[in-house]
């Protein structure tokens, strides 16, 4: 497998799309997490009395945001490599000259990962421009760190899906088409989820307009009410499971890891966790499906 | 004698098609063993299973003695190179970054002999030009090259002049034979291009229906498309005493008919069959291709 690997990533070092899309999500990290480090001192919103470095004003508010868009650029990235294995016919180079097909599903799932997490290094690379504008995070470079951990570890997870379905759709545009909508619907589903579980138990916002005995118009504040859109238990604890099972759940997560209402959300071990869960049964399952599979 | 190949019984199905139903074939080593075949007749499934992109539904091949049921066949993989149907090449580098690259995967120890496999296939002045601007003569040969990378003793080439001009399908010719000769490289060549193959091959293996009907060499193909003169007459044993009497090979076809190997006077040879009582009916002269033994084997269908 050693060899597979050498001729993998010296093919991965040779791939212009891999280092163009490396430097646009480095060049996009970098400029959004400054452009809205910038805007958050100079537009606090509805938190005024931020204090830099303790509030809401810090680099994990920006440093993240990106995470939804490596989930994008992943497959990219993943459809083309894997698929020119097939379109090209160059796995049937591989096969014919004695190698295993185990030794080549793995090698093309590690040389892909690999790819990911470069992608995910440039992501977390590019947000150190929020730095100089924020200060340090708030949770310190260790708890950082593990945030990093955590968005490699779905990088992977994510990886290893696309890896089955590039092994499963030998169809180089097909596949391309097929990851990224997959992508975009995952991102769509861990969006909806969050999004739900953000509703507010209760409902107080609005006013009553009425006018009294003068003619005068009154306003009085409508008392809090039950929220219909609130999702109740159990269904609430399913949602939180599969937000942060989901590759895009937890980047949508981490995207927002400075809101104090998502703290709840975040089950960070339970979300390590799945990545490994996740990235070791899509192996096997492609691993299956491949050692059968007929090739051309 | 030794076979490289061997195939017993071999089945592959495709839900209800069969593609290949119990094929049996033998490859001496050292031979270029041409596989002809209608389109659907089974040739690329077997090349196909041979390299192990797919797995036989039923029966087995060996490859060097080694079955295909054994894991010591990923072993003897190693010792064939290989192009299926399109050459397997990346498109997006030159013709010696795709050869440096089935080194990598070959797992071999430095890049020696890169340039002396461009010059056999006669890519050597290709630079840095991308595959992807490659003639597809230049890709087939390309792709040949790639096979012959950790100097196989087996190549299986699968159409490899399909598409090709006459210039190509010659260097390709010529590219077979010269590895065939200097590097006592077998090769099992499936084509379409009955002459062409006929050029080519020591042995021929005819298949249709996912069956092998014949397999012979180049020597008995030789002797069955023999020249030879057609002779019908009302008695055949009557025919047979005039030939004895004449000195010449002939073979006794049927009650009425002969195939004589050689030239006879037709005007002497029917006066003899009268003097024995026997008319002759008609006199054709034979000189059977390969592609006339093929349609008369497999029934023109």
């Amino acid at each position: 497998m050693r060899n597979l690997l050498s001729a993998n990533f010296c093919r991965l070092l040779k791939n212009k799309l891999f280092w163009f899309l490396t430097l646009c999500l480095l060049a996009w990290s970098a400029v959004s997490s400054y452009d809205n480090a910038c805007n958050l001192i100079n537009d606090p919103g509805p938190y005024g009395d931020i204090v830099i470095g303790t509030g809401i004003a810090v680099p994990e508010s920006v440093c993240f945001d990106s995470g939804p868009i490596v989930l994008v650029i992943i497959p990219v990235f993943a459809s083309m490599f894997l698929g020119t294995e097939f379109s090209d016919g160059t796995m049937r180079n591989k096969i014919t000259v004695g190698n295993t097909r185990g030794h080549i599903y793995l090698a093309n799932f590690i040389t892909v990962s690999a790819g990911s997490l470069i992608f995910c290094a440039a992501w977390h690379i590019g947000s150190l421009s929020a730095l100089p504008v924020l200060g340090l995070w708030r949770a310190g470079v260790f708890g950082w760190l593990l945030l990093v951990l955590k968005s490699a570890l779905f990088c992977v997870a994510f990886s290893a899906i696309l890896c089955l379905i590039s092994h499963i759709i030998t169809n180089k545009a097909a596949v391309a088409v097929f990851e990224i909508v997959f992508a975009l619907a995952v991102i769509m589903v861990g969006s909806f989820l969050y999004n739900s579980l953000l509703e507010p138990e209760t409902a107080s916002n609005g006013v009553t307009v009425s006018t009294n005995e003068n003619g005068e118009t009154v306003l009085e504040p409508i008392a809090p009410h039950p929220n219909p859109e609130y999702i109740p238990e159990p269904q609430r604890s399913v949602y939180k499971r599969i937000l942060n099972a989901l590759p895009s759940g937890q980047a949508i997560l981490l995207a927002n890891t400075a809101d104090s209402e998502k703290e709840q959300l975040d089950q960070p071990l339970y979300a390590c966790c799945s990545s490994i869960a996740i990235t070791a049964a899509f192996t096997v399952v492609g691993l299956l499906h491949f050692n059968r599979k007929d090739l051309k | 004698m030794d076979y490289v190949l061997t195939a017993n019984s071999l089945y592959k199905s495709y839900g209800s098609f069969k593609a290949l139903c119990g094929l049996n074939m033998r490859v001496p080593k050292g031979a270029i063993y041409g596989l002809i075949g209608k389109n659907g007749a089974g040739k690329t499934t077997l090349i196909r299973l041979i390299c192990g992109l797919q797995n036989p539904s039923l029966g087995c091949y060996t490859l060097y003695g080694i079955g295909s049921n054994s894991s010591k066949i990923v072993k003897a993989r190693r010792r064939m190179g290989a192009v299926v149907e399109t050459p397997s090449i990346y498109l997006d580098m030159s013709a010696e970054e795709n050869l440096k690259e089935q080194y990598r995967v070959l797992g071999l120890p430095s890049f020696e002999g890169i340039s002396e496999l461009l010059e056999l296939v006669g890519l050597e002045n290709t630079g840095k030009k991308k595959a992807k601007n490659f003639s597809l003569g230049m890709r087939q040969r390309l792709g040949i090259a790639i096979a012959l990378c950790g100097n196989p003793d087996f190549l299986v080439l699968d159409e490899p002049v399909n598409g090709l001009d006459p210039q190509g399908i010659v260097e390709i010719r010529e590219l077979i034979l010269r590895l065939n000769r200097e590097k006592n490289i077998t090769v099992l060549i499936s084509s379409h291009i009955l002459s062409e193959l006929s050029k080519l091959a020591t042995h021929y293996g005819f298949i249709d229906g996912g069956r092998m009907i014949k397999e012979l060499s180049a020597e008995e193909l030789d002797a069955a498309c023999r020249k030879c003169m057609r002779i019908e007459v009302t008695k055949a044993p009557a025919l047979a005493r005039v030939l004895d009497g004449m000195g010449v090979e002939y073979k006794i076809l049927s009650e009425t008919e002969a195939d004589v190997f050689a030239k006879l006077n037709v005007t002497a040879l029917a006066n003899a069959l009268a003097a024995e009582g026997c008319e002759l009916v008609s006199v054709t002269e034979r000189d059977e291709s390969l592609e006339s033994y093929y349609i008369n084997l497999v029934g023109g269908n």
